[in-house]
């Protein structure tokens, strides 16, 4: 046997279907060809890499409930990857985050009306940055009557600075309005208010109806202004 | 060598386990169909992942395979084995997903590298020759042609016969066969330079073989 002979029967041996005298003259010729030999050695070796391959990544353990959600619900329903979830979850989080800022930086009047006709109220994060907003307007109120309260002042910038920390990081919100006390926000605005009735008229503030929104506090008016804990809303 | 061990670990199914598995998939059983992904779905990413040589990608077209399998299950045919069905739609999605992308070879997956561990087969590979020619073997498998390299894989890596190999790529045997020839004539032509480069082949050859 020669070598082309040889190399024409790599294939049968190497699925194991060279029997008989051609099985004896093949093991002949590689005793006797080292480069024989070595081509197959190359070629078991390279098949035997590629039979105890384990490099491929494992599949994440979600994959399956993933796809069994979805082929439990129809074939309409196709599983998104997480590269891919992500890619059309974070602008939908942005567009979230974007409604937010406009909802509660840009309209006003949008406080003043009632909360559970004035729009759509997507998250409970949400709810507890429109409190804080209001907390903080009250406070400005109060501070509008009284410049000079140190408290009041501070306690306006401690807003500020959750307000922006909420909007920032949606998920702390749930847990930031929890750190205050809403009972001494109301006792201190509620003490402005009592003052701003002794004060004359004329030195409410540029905004004339702040007494109005004071009366109305004082009174227990359901104005959206007036200080309420947050779960009221919620 | 284990050869009838698959990738992570998980025995063969039942032939019979199997069939009352997909009885009750046809049912939408979720837990049917639970038991069958989990069965079948390593080894049917270990196959597409090393033709795609992209996570992402293997991944959705593991999906797909499954969801196509599910949603025909009324026109499978117990005569085969499901992971022969499963391979069978891999396949073909996978073919039609290279050549969309026209990217038949050469994609460098980076998460398999994050992904390796060490264990028996890198602790006898050990040498940096026989590391080097290791993957000079990959880079060789990922030269071949798509119906090649799924022959090769399906051939050592899934320990399939010609048979059940024609019936996954849809050819005759005669042409696995050929494809099986033709791939390790190639392989033979790309590594004989690379070995003949090395000093002390036969003894990397020896690392590799184990």
């Amino acid at each position: 046997m020669n070598c082309e002979q040889s190399q024409n029967l790599f294939d049968a041996y190497l699925d194991n279907s060279l029997t008989g005298t051609l099985a004896t003259e093949f093991g002949a010729h590689q005793l006797a060809c080292s480069h024989c030999r070595r081509d197959l050695a190359l070629l078991e070796v390279a098949g035997h890499v590629v039979a105890s391959d384990n490099e491929a990544p494992l599949l994440d353990d979600e994959f399956t409930s993933r796809l069994v959600e979805c082929a439990t619900d129809g074939p309409a329903k196709r599983p998104l990857k997480f590269s891919r979830a992500l890619w059309v979850g974070l602008p939908a989080a942005m567009a979230a985050c974007l409604t937010m800022i406009v909802w509660f930086g840009g309209d006003d009047a949008s406080n003043e009306s009632d909360p559970e006709n004035s729009g759509p109220r997507v998250l409970g994060v949400e709810d507890e940055v429109r409190t804080n907003e209001e907390l903080l307007e009250n406070v400005l109120e109060a501070l509008s009557v009284d410049p000079n309260n140190e408290e009041l002042k501070d306690l306006a910038d401690k807003l500020r600075a959750k307000s922006e920390k909420i909007i920032g990081d949606t998920r702390d919100g749930a847990s930031l309005l929890q750190d205050y006390s809403e009972d001494a926000i109301k006792e201190l605005v509620g003490s402005v208010s009592k003052k701003s009735h002794s004060r004359p008229a004329n030195s409410v503030g540029e905004n004339g109806s702040q007494d109005d929104a004071m009366q109305d506090q004082k009174n227990g008016s359901s104005d959206s202004r007036a200080v309420k804990p947050p779960t009221e809303e919620l | 060598m284990d050869v009838k061990k698959s990738q992570d670990g998980t025995a063969p199914m039942d032939r019979s386990e199997e069939l009352r598995l997909v009885q009750k998939a046809k049912r939408r059983d979720a837990e049917a169909m639970r038991a069958l992904i989990d069965a079948h779905k390593q080894r049917l990413f270990a196959f597409v992942w090393r033709m795609h040589r992209n996570h992402h990608d293997a991944e959705e077209i593991c999906q797909d395979a499954f969801l196509k399998a599910f949603a025909a299950l009324d026109s499978f045919n117990p005569d085969y084995r499901f992971s022969t069905w499963l391979f069978t739609i891999a396949y073909r999605v996978t073919l039609n997903t290279l050549r969309k992308k026209r990217a038949v070879s050469g994609e460098m997956d980076w998460t398999r590298c994050a992904s390796s561990e060490p264990d028996a087969e890198h602790e006898y590979a050990a040498s940096e020759e026989a590391n080097r020619l290791k993957e000079m073997i990959w880079q060789s498998v990922d030269k071949l042609s798509p119906a090649q390299r799924a022959t090769v894989l399906l051939f050592y890596k899934q320990q399939m016969g010609c048979q059940e190999i024609a019936t996954i790529l849809e050819t005759p045997v005669a042409t696995v066969k050929s494809h099986l020839h033709r791939a390790r004539a190639k392989l033979k032509d790309l590594l004989s330079p690379v070995l003949e480069e090395m000093s002390g082949s036969q003894r990397i050859l020896g690392e590799l073989a184990g």
